[in-house]
């Protein structure tokens, strides 16, 4: 330890240094130091030391004296070192610029390719009471199962426990259209079972809109004419989720019967199934590399399907079942159970990186408030999770997804069945009922069946 | 159509030196990588070369040479070597992890059951139960026992029957010997099986007997082991007398006799 800490001091620890006649040193000695005090300056006090050990008289009135070699040699070396400093600052400059030119390319690419990372939700302050819009439509006169936003913000589909999903205008609220996917629910036994919008999907481009109508079959929409294109057989239970790949026509759905199955709507077809599960499955998503992930309700188990690789990665958390997962980025993801957790992921840990649980209490009888649906808006550390508890809670990710914070919570009376971030970061849309989005084990008397748009407010950024 | 087959010849030899070679020293391991690709990049050329030769030959000349080359050494020469083994790596995949941290990986390809449903699928197999010695099913009776198990009598008999005709075509003599020794086994089983229900009704008889004489006011015969025994013997002898088996079976016993009585009297000397 000790030899560590006084490494350096010998070098310029003269007392150590055998006795020099007085007369030839007392020159050589003080140019040295000058030497020393231009070239760095952290050794002063080690100098200090030294010059007070030189007490010659003949120090102080220096003669002009002729100057020897060994002085000439030292004032090039001082010359040459000087040029050397001028070079190197300058090429510092330049490496600097360079650096930041290269830094500046390199955001732009990811931005375009929506790869970037923002810390941007220090700057929420809150939300705005005064325009919260709620939207209501007598053909979803009952609880509001899903959301899904268009890539550009500019619309929304909403499905319910009807058989309609009605389009929307997100900036105005204003509704746009509708439909109805009674029409083409399969029949059992010469029989139509009521349809329950379990989930949809839109695909980027806007071309396509898959929706699960609580049956076997996904059905295609046409999101702009509000037409059936094709209903996919397939799973042999009832398909609880359905998400795209991003930028892609390549739709991933998850059933109860346990599996994946892959889909391209370019070719209108099946491409594969993904096998793991071991309990219903219970959401999905995916980014735009070939992978999706999946929350496995009951069997407490978390999957990223590499898809061209075929196999799966498990993670394994929460107490009780898995109900929604989201991914933060290409690494990161979040999911909440019914134990009324919140845990964040690593792609790379097999265990959570940080739990956070009773995120919205719990009731009377002790059992936690499920949580029905999380946001998250995509490369940044801004979330929200939703539950019966009455709010809409907005969190922000610290040191690299490790903790959580909660910014501030909305108050929101009934099931949050759904909840989605406008890509801008500008709205959260929630998707409220007065029951939980798959049965009626609760009901909630005091909400309204509604879609809530709320606007967020921003810190103005420097 | 010779040259093809001389290239052919040359080039098959020249893998089995590669394949001898490989299983030398590590130290020679990478010059042995060097070697094997050059060995590849000259095997391609001599395929090509072999393909043109095959090329200008007729179907009836390739028939012929394909007959004396046999067809595993023809394909490997035409289409290379290895190349249904590369495939099978290639769905072999290792899901090693980097460390205990990492997720388990694993494939996506199987179906796997419900939550617990392995775990059931593997008790159901498991569990054997003898109904002799489960105290679910009650005490035993033996009698309720063979009853219920009445079929595995017929199962027996059409098990020996099943036997006789396979013992006449194997012919590796162990085997032979194995199945008569089950035949024997099961021939002796129904054997006594018969006894035993003869025995049975024997019994029946009496107690019907000693029920009548009860209802008719005499005093009933309770018959003692020693007299049970005794009528048995009586039956028997007169069966063996009928079947004319009287005199060999007689014969036998007392050759039993004599060997037991010869045992007791050198072990008391």
């Amino acid at each position: 330890m000790s030899s560590f800490f006084i490494k350096h001091k010998p070098k310029f620890n003269k007392k150590r240094k055998p006795e020099v006649p007085a007369t030839k040193t007392s020159g050589t000695a003080k140019k040295k130091k000058a030497v020393k005090e231009e070239s760095d300056e952290e050794i002063q006090s080690d100098d200090a030391f030294v010059s007070g050990e030189e007490s010659d008289p003949a120090d102080l009135f220096p003669e002009p004296e002729q100057e020897t070699a060994q002085d000439k040699r030292l004032r090039l070396a001082k010359k040459y070192l000087e040029e050397i400093e001028k070079e190197e600052q300058s090429r510092a400059e330049d490496k600097e610029v360079h650096d930041l030119v290269s830094q500046r390319l390199q955001d732009e690419y990811l931005d375009s390719k929506g790869k970037l990372r923002k810390n941007i939700a220090d700057q929420y302050t809150g939300y705005n009471e005064k325009t919260i819009k709620i939207l209501k439509n007598k053909r979803q006169n009952l609880p509001l199962t899903s959301i899904v936003i268009s890539q550009n913000g500019a619309f929304m589909f909403t499905g319910c426990k009807t058989s309609f999903v009605v389009k929307w205008s997100v900036p105005s609220g204003e509704k746009l259209g509708f439909f109805d996917c009674l029409s083409h629910v399969e029949q059992i036994n010469g029989n139509k079972r009521r349809p329950h919008i379990l989930a949809m999907a839109l695909s980027s481009d806007m071309r396509f809109l898959a929706l699960a109508d609580g049956g076997n079959n996904i059905q295609i929409w046409c999101p702009d004419k509000l037409t059936h294109i094709k209903n996919f057989k397939g799973h042999r239970d009832v398909v609880t989720a359905l998400t795209f790949r991003k930028d892609t026509h390549q739709l991933y759905s998850a059933s109860k019967d346990r599996s994946v199955k892959i889909w391209s709507l370019d070719e209108m077809a099946y491409i594969e199934s993904l096998f793991g599960h071991q309990a219903a499955i219970t959401g999905i998503d995916a980014l735009s590399r070939e992978r999706a992930i999946t929350s496995g309700g009951t069997d407490c188990s978390i999957r990223i399907w590499k898809i061209t690789e075929e196999s799966q990665l498990i993670y394994n958390g929460h107490k009780g079942s898995i109900e929604t997962v989201k991914l933060i980025n290409d690494e990161n993801f979040v999911s909440g159970g019914d134990d009324g957790s919140l845990c964040l992921w690593s792609a790379l840990k097999k265990k959570p990186l940080h739990i956070q649980t009773l995120v919205h209490g719990s009731q009377e009888n002790g059992e936690a408030n499920w949580i029905t649906a999380i946001a998250t808006l995509l490369n940044t550390d801004l979330l929200a999770s939703g539950s019966c508890d009455g709010f809409i809670r907005v969190w922000r990710t610290l040191n690299n997804g490790k903790t959580l914070k909660e910014l501030f919570a909305i108050p929101m009376c009934g099931f949050v069945n759904s909840l989605a971030f406008t890509n801008d970061g500008r709205y959260l849309i929630a998707a409220v009922g007065q029951e939980h989005r798959l049965g009626r084990w609760w009901r909630i008397k005091e909400a309204k069946n509604s879609i809530v748009i709320i606007e967020l407010n921003k810190k103005e950024s420097s | 159509m010779s040259s093809a087959k001389v290239k052919m010849g040359k080039s098959l030899k020249e893998d089995r030196d590669v394949e001898t070679s490989d299983d030398s020293d590590d130290s020679e391991a990478d010059e042995q990588s060097n070697e094997e690709q050059n060995q590849e990049s000259s095997d391609d050329t001599e395929r090509n070369e072999i393909r043109s030769d095959l090329s200008t030959m007729s179907f009836v000349q390739l028939m012929k040479l394909k007959e004396e080359l046999g067809t595993k050494v023809y394909n490997e020469a035409i289409f290379g070597k290895g190349s249904k083994s590369s495939s099978r790596e290639k769905t072999k995949t290792d899901f090693k992890r980097a460390n205990k941290n990492r997720p388990r990986e694993m494939s996506s390809k199987r179906p796997v059951p419900f939550l617990g449903g392995e775990e059931r699928q593997r008790a159901e197999q498991t569990s054997s139960r003898d109904p002799r010695f489960d105290e679910n099913c009650g005490e035993y009776d033996s009698k309720i026992f063979k009853t219920n198990y009445e079929f595995v009598n017929d199962i027996r008999e059409k098990e020996v029957h099943s036997l006789k005709k396979k013992m006449r075509k194997v012919e590796d003599e162990e085997k032979r010997k194995e199945m008569k020794l089950v035949m024997q086994r099961l021939q002796n089983q129904m054997r006594e099986e018969k006894k035993r229900k003869i025995r049975e009704e024997v019994l029946k008889e009496e107690k019907e007997e000693i029920k009548k004489a009860k209802e008719e006011g005499r005093t009933p015969w309770y018959k003692t082991k020693k007299e049970r025994q005794l009528t048995e013997l009586v039956k028997q002898y007169e069966d063996l007398k009928k079947s004319g088996r009287l005199v060999k079976h007689l014969e036998k016993r007392r050759k039993k006799n004599a060997s037991k009585d010869r045992k007791k009297f050198k072990s008391g000397i």
